[in-house]
């Protein structure tokens, strides 16, 4: 079926959909502005955090891992598809609905910091971004007002950021057992930035301290686009469909007419459009892309995810347990920028992090079984303080995203991914755990345990359809146009040519607030 | 299969504590807690077939001391990792949303809203702390 054409079609309703589909409308609202999304808005009244067995709903169809919610057999309110990740040392995280990723995500809004854009140059390794933080600025400030972020001014980690719209999220007993440590060694920290109300805000409520974000936010509190960006921009005048699976771009004489997709109902639609706009997240978009045979050489290439490790302090004082938005309290980036006596360039990024639910910090230990690991998490439940270490992942030409010979349930070929942790991301968590373990013993720790690589953290699926000046070497331009072929943007964490070593979150947002605003102008 | 090989299994994964350190009430063993093994797949009745066989019968596994039973069971987990983790988180989840082993750990049964929990806030100590770090003064490269 061929409907009638629209001005814009968007593909993806998460961060970067999201995101500018309502700055493209409010600066031009007369564009009849389409949003498709395989997912469906979810339903907060179903949440897992409102039942008894939510815990179990975190190994199951909550799972952080679409591979997993699927392998556990039960219904799951995320529109799935299978990625093949046996050659990737990190496993690919996402949610599939309206907020993407969001809806999972852990909500910790850290910006990029200015030399995060200029790697190259201050340091030559990766490539500098095509624009810098100064030129992101207004929109990270214009990303942060939107979400609704609560946190501190005055880090020294960062230039100047304005009065946060609500003070931090409470510490706890365990993120000031952390400070103390930190303290102790006179290494910065600082709470940090949230995309969660502290308080209530902006008409939703403040955060109740529950504990489990990841299987979504039952009050609220969290920000996630179907909760911020989606109600504006529908009320601007977007149209969104839902449970409609893009299965192709339409691309003709190296422009883009539209996109195909099949409805809920199975029916194959043709949707013309002016101009295409793909957000389907690092792993989402080059499959599409690659499916409609664009044939960028840098499309599906430099997956990055951010090296991640963990250290784990155990305490003998009682600490807070699973409670308090699980990824936010405080973190440090006193190793942030390069040290060349470190043995590797850029840092790493250490964020304090609060306990998982019981059953989760079960089934996470070496051994999950037997009298030992009773006596451990008796030892650790309450007890433990956890560090999160990222490190500055660095765009490689063989981690990549590719297509398989098979045809998916969702009509699309299937995904795979290639990822190696590098002998660059080896040292760089090395050294970041040693820091970590030297912050926990500090604070008093008895004991200290490492995870040297927590396969289970691919959060940030970035790099994929990089930006850059150089057809060559990247897909899209500054403005996120993709080189030759006319009409067709991308808008999502695929763009980022480099990742810096914090979450990707609010830097999606203030690209793709960017990108809209480049479109607009550019439409006149 | 005899409940008592299933039950000595179960225990075997979960054995609970006989006490607890400072005063708390000791873990209950996976049956104490009310976990029972039910029929439920192919795959977990493999896996009992192969730990019945290992010990030399069902009964034979149910009467073993706990240690002997454990070394039985770490030899499946060798040999068929996959297999046996699955049907051990299964059982974990039973186990530790168990109001009892809840309670065991200083913890509150039931949904996790709309009651929610109070995390404090920074106290005087950790304020004065982080003035410090703001005293510093920048940290961050320049870059144009
Ligand atoms: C568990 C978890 C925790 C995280 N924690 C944090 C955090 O604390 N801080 C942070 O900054 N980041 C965090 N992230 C990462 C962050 O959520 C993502 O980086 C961000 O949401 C990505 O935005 P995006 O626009 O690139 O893609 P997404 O938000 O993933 O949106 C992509 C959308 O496209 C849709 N889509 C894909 N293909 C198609 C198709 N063919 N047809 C129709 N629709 C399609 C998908 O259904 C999805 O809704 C976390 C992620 C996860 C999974
Ligand atoms: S801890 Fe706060 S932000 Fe997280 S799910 Fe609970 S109420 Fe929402």
């Amino acid at each position: 079926m061929r409907l009638d054409p629209v001005d814009i079609a968007i593909v993806g309703a998460g961060f970067g959909g999201a995101a500018f589909a309502w700055r493209l409308s409010q600066q031009r609202p007369d564009l009849r502005i389409l949003c498709v999304e395989r997912g469906g808005f979810p339903d907060r009244s179903a949440l897992p955090a409102l039942r008894s067995d939510w815990q179990r709903a975190v190994l199951n169809e909550w799972a952080t891992s679409p591979n997993l919610r699927l392998k556990s057999g039960r219904k799951s309110a995320s529109a799935d598809y299978p990625i093949d990740d046996t050659q990737s040392d990190f496993k690919p995280l996402m949610w599939n609905g309206v907020g993407g990723s969001t809806i999972a995500w852990a909500a910790h809004f850290p910006r990029l910091h200015p030399s995060d854009f200029r790697t190259r140059s201050l340091d030559g390794v990766g490539d500098d971004w095509p624009f810098s933080y100064a030129d992101l600025e207004p929109y990270y400030d214009l990303n942060d007002a939107e979400c609704g972020v609560s946190g501190l001014a005055g880090d020294p980690a960062y230039p100047p950021k304005p009065e946060r719209a609500m003070p931090p999220v409470a510490l706890g007993r365990m993120g000031m057992a952390a400070a103390r440590g930190f303290d102790a060694l006179g290494w910065h920290w600082w709470p940090v930035d949230a995309a969660i109300n502290s308080r209530s805000d902006a008409g939703r409520a403040g955060c109740n301290h529950c504990g489990p974000c990841l299987i979504g936010c039952a009050t609220g509190a969290k920000s996630s686009t179907d909760l911020t960006y989606w109600p504006r921009a529908l009320g601007n005048g977007v149209e969104i469909r839902t449970h409609c699976v893009v299965h192709e771009v339409e691309i003709e004489g190296g422009q883009a007419r539209g996109i195909r997709y099949h409805d809920e109902s199975g029916q194959d639609i043709l949707q013309p459009a002016q101009i295409v706009v793909i957000a389907g997240n690092g792993i989402g978009t080059p499959r599409l892309l690659l499916a409609s045979g664009v044939d960028s050489p840098a499309l599906g290439k430099n997956l990055m995810f951010h090296g991640a490790a963990y250290a784990r302090g155990v305490f003998r004082e009682e600490l807070d347990g699973p409670v308090g938005p699980v990824g936010c309290a405080l973190y440090s980036h006193e190793f942030y920028e390069t040290d060349e006596a470190r043995g590797f360039k850029r840092g790493v990024h250490l964020q304090v992090t609060r306990e998982n639910a019981l059953l989760l910090q079960a089934t996470r230990l070496d051994k999950p079984w037997g009298e030992d690991a009773q006596r451990w998490l008796r030892d650790e439940f309450r007890h433990s303080v956890a560090v999160l270490v990222c490190n500055e992942d660095l765009p490689e030409e063989h981690n990549r995203v590719t297509l398989t010979d098979r045809i998916e349930a969702d009509g699309l070929p299937g995904v795979k991914l290639e990822y190696r942790v590098s002998e660059h991301t080896r040292r760089a968590l090395d050294f970041g755990l040693d820091r970590a373990e030297e912050m926990l013993r500090a604070a008093g720790a008895h004991r200290t345990v490492r995870i040297p690589v927590a396969p289970l953290t691919g959060w940030h699926l970035l790099g994929t359809a990089r930006m850059g000046n150089d057809p060559t070497t990247s897909v899209t331009d500054a403005s996120g146009r993709v080189h030759g072929v006319a009409d067709l943007i991308i808008a999502d964490g695929s763009v980022f040519p480099t990742v810096g070593a914090v979450n990707p979150g609010s830097t999606i947002g203030a690209v793709a607030l960017k990108f809209a605003d480049d479109l607009a102008r550019a439409l006149g | 299969m005899m409940s008592a090989f299933l039950d000595a299994v179960v225990d075997t994964l979960l054995p609970g504590e006989h006490q607890a350190s400072s005063g708390a009430s000791p873990l209950p063993s996976g049956t104490q807690a009310g976990v029972v093994l039910e029929a439920k797949s192919a795959e977990q009745d493999t896996i009992l077939q192969m730990i019945a066989q290992r010990a030399g019968g069902e009964e034979a596994f149910a009467r073993a001391p706990l240690s002997a039973r454990t070394d039985v069971l770490a030899s499946i987990e060798k040999e068929s990792f996959d297999a046996f983790r699955t049907f051990v988180s299964n059982l974990l989840q039973d186990y530790y949303e168990a109001p009892s082993v809840l309670a065991a750990m200083g913890w509150r049964e039931g949904a996790a809203q709309p009651l929610g929990h109070i995390v404090p806030e920074a106290d005087e100590a950790t304020l004065e702390r982080l003035e410090k770090v703001r005293a510093r003064g920048p940290l961050w490269r320049l870059a144009p």
